[in-house]
């Protein structure tokens, strides 16, 4: 009977586990929000088209994605996400009047995309490379019938109305080449250049039928790939070479070598960022100037004039030029960031004559967290009313910011795209009110008697006046705007004023701020609650580490905000894009003030750092130093105030070589001669000849485990290994093809479990047959990992878990150097029927709550799954023991519930990952997934079992609980009454 | 004594009705024919049998050893399984001795004679019998904190001895 009743209940369990996470429809958005984004824009058009101009931007960006956007208020009007791969990397985009083409992958896809809609109307395929970018302009300035296309193999005519190819020529040296340029020339042949890297340059002139009228070649021994070069007017062919510091220009029609004009001679001093300026509209093939960037905020327009460079305008202190033209007359539009003001002039200039025009000029308000404008693309205009120009402006600047002005003088939006390359992410919490900070002041100090009075009347005193604001706002009614504001100020102030009154902890601590950084070097802080940014800060020297192609950057939060008076603190490390050194930021992520003694662009530590970590030890002020290890295998603490001296013993480092494939255990012990030194205890050699490692995955600092072990049926408790140094390391590799066996090479990948502090590896597996891409999650006792195996081609999850045994050997402490007997691993594997991108656990404050495992699934889900069901414990056949302890019975693949998918239907593309943090309540965690799109909820794994439900009839209950007492009292009189009768009887 | 009558010496008429309110000696009422003063039967009893109080007192010392078989049936009745009418099963097995002890003072009262001691022992043992079946039923329900599990909660989590860091080299 009793089995039976667990298995009802057991049922009724599994009944409810999905409904808990679903929302109700007017839910939607109350919890969450999302952001799409479009990453680095590379191109951009205005929609210049009769029935829609100036109301779009199209938008071909380094995310593979092309995109129109909405020029009135920034949002996207539609979105084409290409694969992620090179595959999908968009080499060019052409726009003319009403086609856009997207030329992908070096030419292997070709599309042409109505631009209303999306919708694809032709698609094209071209025998191509795709490791080669492909060049693509129109055959004519306007409204031209054909587009030509160089792939690595051949030269392409395309027809722009089907996609039919006209005709297609193949180059000479086109085995060699690496980059292809085209121009058109004045008598309507194209000219095309070749690059063969660090040797010559192979000139071709083909006509319109497509027949190659000319060739040549010249060497060109200092052209690399990153060489920035530009045919001029479809003639000459112009090239800046760093190393020279000067500018080579070869004339196509029968040039035989290079002009090199030295930049000293033009007037201007070569820095590292001096290149020909690629305008944001691409390269169109007709261009008869040259944009030259001198430096970072130093322009300068060329153009050639028999054989020889001629200066047309120089401008200094100008960061983004534009070309552009309008019925006929040509103007240059510069835009110059003002050095003393948060503010940007934009001015136009005739290109003939150097008359500055003042219809064109204006000055906009641009703050400096946005860097130098770095290109611009106008759509100028003619207005019909008094033939006066106009102009819309579109602004890229160094954080990739996109920014669009539509009336002089205002920005109307901006779109903050460097979030859609988030390398570090944390969740902070918000201060506490002032009131509340008043009493936390007030208990926390250790004042004598007397002032703490003082102190206990004034806390009540500024209560009591906050009380009697606040009624007074309450009489007020809601306030109104002075009547002078336009419609916009109104909505901006207003923002303002919501923001201030709302930046403090609400009651369950759910209101975060997020802290992201960036690839671009942009750091923001993000309100969790309606995703809105509070704060940024843009540091152009700051660039990721980027050692073996993995750009990473690192966050730590020093302090939280639980020490009061002391701000919280969060340090930013990443790369000085300059010098190569570590360059170290420090941030109040509450208000987004940098801490005081930190330079405005971050302090260069004067070394390179090959790994940091932060400490457990706090100063007198509760700030957590952060060691860092230069390439010596010196050890330095920021900031410098922490004493580690009494933690040194038990400090330990382990470093992972990819390279080599060794990983080395480092003991932190102080030298008294030479400071703190990294002494070598230990090193693992994986043996970089069979594979390759691709991921070292540590537990969470924040991490709590409440629950030390785990119920069995027969209620003893299995204890978990809850090692806190064990890392999963990933290697990955290709078996050799065996002769015997005719089979290919097999791919495989290893999991070590590797004890930080000894290098002992307490446990190794070993999956034959199965590839990457690894996603892995490490907490607690267990190892969640994602793969694709090749033998049942699909995607599988597999678990590990570790235990102690029946018993802890050590109930108190856990030390690596005196570690408890080999783990017990059970492991298991499932099914997975869909293809994963990012995979993350969830946290709660406590530790207490289940945990649930958050994958962000390729179509674009996110799945909330419960641990439970990864459990390696799972009987194939339940027994009477495994149900009273809870186990699910064994099924090999894992459900994929709709009501489990926590983004409902806001599809999320390509996550990169999945952030999660504890809230102040228990039962919740919060979620945040990055990539193209930011995407943030709230989960409870174990429902919301710490706060009423919403539904909760307050009215219901309070009514009888209040009718309940009021009939106690009464039956209490009548009761009395009548036992005073009964005993007058 | 022996000559307490039955009937009323006297009796007023609070009731009766009209004005003739009157005390009336019953002793004035001749008795009818064949009455005979006192009751028929004797009050014999009185002559204390000291067996009886011996007897007496057992009984109520052995009450709660003579519900042992009850309890054990009810027990084997009410399963294993916890829900609301086991629970309440075990709930009486409770406190019905829990009251009894509570209430020992007046229990002891009742019991008299030489052996009285004795019996207030076996009172209290056969009592705390009962009590041990309830905690025994509790015990196999699985109501008791005996396991380590029970405690599994309370144990608090390791200490950190070692610090590490690190990763893929920046």
């Amino acid at each position: 009977m009793s089995a039976q009743w667990k298995e009802i209940m057991l049922v009724i369990n599994f009944l409810f586990i999905p409904t808990v996470w679903c929302l109700y429809e007017d839910q939607m958005g109350l919890f969450d929000w999302k952001q799409d984004f479009v990453g680095k824009v590379e191109y951009l058009h205005w929609d210049q088209s009769p029935a829609a101009m100036g109301k779009r931007l199209f938008v071909g960006t380094e995310k593979n994605v092309v995109a129109s956007i909405n020029a009135y208020n920034g949002s996207l009007a539609w979105r084409r996400v290409f694969e992620e791969s090179v595959r999908g990397r968009v080499d060019r985009l052409l726009y003319q009047t009403n086609i856009l083409i997207s030329v992908l992958a070096g030419g292997r896809f070709v599309r042409s995309w109505q631009m209303g809609t999306s919708l694809l109307l032709w698609e094209t395929s071209l025998l191509a490379d795709d490791s080669i970018r492909a060049s693509a302009v129109f055959t004519s300035r306007e409204k031209a019938d054909s587009f030509l296309v160089v792939t690595a193999h051949a030269l392409y005519n395309i027809k722009t109305n089907d996609g039919k190819k006209i005709w297609e020529t193949n180059l000479p040296k086109s085995d060699t080449a690496n980059r292809w340029f085209i121009g058109v020339n004045e008598d309507d042949t194209y000219a095309l250049v070749g690059v063969t890297p660090e040797t010559d340059v192979v000139m071709a002139t083909v006509n319109q039928e497509g027949t190659v009228i000319s060739q040549n070649s010249v060497p060109a021994p200092w052209i690399n790939d990153d060489t920035s070069c530009q045919i001029v007017k479809g003639s000459y062919f112009v090239c800046y070479v760093p190393s020279k510091q000067a500018l080579q220009v070869l004339r196509l029609s029968g040039g035989k070598n290079f002009i090199s004009t030295s930049l000293r001679d033009l007037g201007f001093e070569a820095t590292s960022e001096t290149s020909i300026e690629i305008p944001s509209t691409g390269v169109t093939g007709f261009e008869t100037e040259i944009i030259l960037r001198v430096s970072r905020n130093h322009m300068s327009v060329l153009t050639i004039e028999g054989n020889s460079l001629k200066i047309v305008k120089n401008m200094p202190q100008v960061s983004a030029v534009q070309i552009v033209e309008n019925e006929d007359t040509s103007y240059i539009i510069t835009l110059q960031k003002s050095l003393k003001e948060p503010s940007v002039s934009i001015t136009g200039y005739e290109l003939k004559s150097g008359q500055e025009s003042a219809e064109l000029s204006q000055k906009i308000p641009f703050a400096n967290s946005h860097g130098l404008p770095l290109k611009v693309n106008v759509m100028m205009f003619t207005r019909r009313r008094d033939s006066k120009i106009g102009c819309k402006v579109a602004i890229l600047s160094e954080d990739d910011a996109l920014q669009v002005i539509q009336k002089p003088g205002r920005v109307s939006w901006r779109r903050e795209e460097a979030l859609a390359d988030i390398l570090a992410i944390e969740m902070v919490d918000l201060p506490v009110s002032e009131n509340q900070a008043k009493f936390e002041d007030e208990f926390g100090s250790h004042d004598d008697v007397f002032v703490m009075f003082i102190k206990r009347l004034k806390a009540q005193l500024s209560q009591l006046q906050s009380f009697v604001i606040k009624m007074v706002e309450r009489l007020q009614g809601l306030r109104h705007p002075a009547p002078t504001l336009s419609d916009e100020d109104i909505d901006q102030e207003e923002e303002e004023v919501e923001e201030e009154e709302d930046l403090i902890r609400d009651e369950f601590n759910l209101h975060k701020v997020i802290v992201a950084v960036t690839k671009a070097g942009k750091i923001f802080g993000i309100r969790s609650q309606t995703g809105k940014i509070v704060w940024q800060h843009y540091l152009p020297d700051l660039s990721p580490f980027d050692k073996y192609n993995r750009q990473t950057m690192l966050l730590f939060v020093q302090r939280t905000t639980a020490h009061f008076p002391n701000p919280p603190q969060c340090a930013i490390l990443g790369k000085n894009k300059r010098t190569g050194n570590a360059l170290i930021f420090t941030i109040n992520p509450a208000l987004g003030v940098t801490i005081a003694g930190t330079p405005p662009n971050g302090l260069d530590l004067g070394y390179k750092v090959v790994q940091a970590s932060l400490l457990n030890e706090v100063d007198e002020h509760f700030l957590k130093g952060i060691i860092l290890m230069d390439t010596q295998g010196k050890i330095h603490v920021y900031p410098e105030s922490v004493q580690i001296s009494s933690s040194l013993p038990s400090l330990y480092l382990h470093l992972t070589d990819l390279d080599t494939n060794i990983i080395t255990g480092y003991r932190i012990v102080n030298t008294n001669d030479k400071g703190l030194k990294a002494d070598e205890v230990w090193n693992i050699n994986l043996q970089k000849s069979q594979q390759t490692i691709t991921q070292v995955v540590c537990k969470r600092a924040i991490e709590h485990v409440h629950s030390q072990g785990r119920v069995l049926g027969d209620r003893s408790v299995l204890y978990k290994y809850l090692n806190p140094n064990l890392m999963a390391v990933v290697a990955e590799g290709e078996e050799p093809p065996s002769p015997g066996t005719h089979k290919g090479p097999s791919k495989f990948f290893s999991i070590y479990l590797v004890d930080g502090v000894t290098g002992h590896i307490v446990f190794h597996v070993n999956h034959k047959r199965c590839h990457g891409p690894i996603n892995t999650v490490h907490s607690e006792n267990w190892v969640v990992y994602s793969y694709f195996s090749e033998k049942h081609r699909r995607h599988e999850i597999a678990v590990l878990e570790m235990f102690e045994g029946k018993e802890q050997s050590n109930s108190t402490a856990f030390s690596s150097l005196s570690p408890p007997p080999q783990p017990l691993v059970l492991r298991q594997s499932y099914i997975f029927s869909s293809p994963l991108s990012a995979m993350a656990t969830t946290v709660t404050e406590k530790g207490l709550t289940n945990k649930n495992i958050i994958i962000s699934l390729k179509f674009g889900g996110l799945l909330s799954l419960p641990k439970a069901l990864l459990d390696p414990r799972r009987p194939a056949m339940p027994s009477q023991e495994s149900m009273e302890e809870g186990v699910i019975p064994y099924i090999p693949e894992i459900p994929i519930h709709t009501e489990a998918i926590i983004n409902y239907n806001r599809t999320l593309s390509r996550v990169d990952g999945i952030y999660t943090g504890p809230a102040g309540l228990e039962s919740t965690s919060l979620i945040l997934t990055y990539g193209l799109d930011m995407f943030y909820t709230r989960v409870m794994p174990s429902k919301m079992f710490d706060v009423l439900k919403e539904d909760f009839d307050y009215v219901l209950i309070g009514s009888i609980l209040f009718i309940m007492i009021l009939v106690s009292i009464l039956t209490q009189k009548l009761a009395a009454k009548r036992a005073l009768s009964r005993a007058w009887k | 004594m022996a000559a307490r009558s039955k009937k009323h010496k006297w009796s007023i008429d609070f009731a009766g009705s009209g004005r003739l309110r009157s005390v009336v000696a019953s002793s004035d009422i001749v008795s009818p024919v064949g009455f005979m003063e006192g009751s028929v039967v004797s009050d014999r009893t009185k002559d204390v049998d000291p067996n009886l109080i011996v007897k007496r007192s057992w009984d109520i010392a052995l009450a709660p050893v003579k519900q042992v078989p009850m309890n054990m049936f009810i027990m084997w009745m009410a399963g294993n399984s916890i829900s609301i009418f086991p629970i309440m099963m075990v709930g009486m097995m409770f406190i019905r001795p829990i009251y009894a002890i509570l209430a020992l003072q007046k229990t002891f009262k009742d019991i008299e004679g030489e052996q009285a001691p004795f019996q207030k022992l076996v009172f209290i043992l056969g009592n705390v019998f009962c009590l041990a079946m309830a905690v025994y039923k509790c015990h196999v329900m699985g109501l008791l904190p005996t396991h380590t599990s029970d405690w599994l909660a309370f144990v608090q989590p390791q200490e950190r001895m070692e610090w590490s860091g690190g990763g893929v080299i920046l």
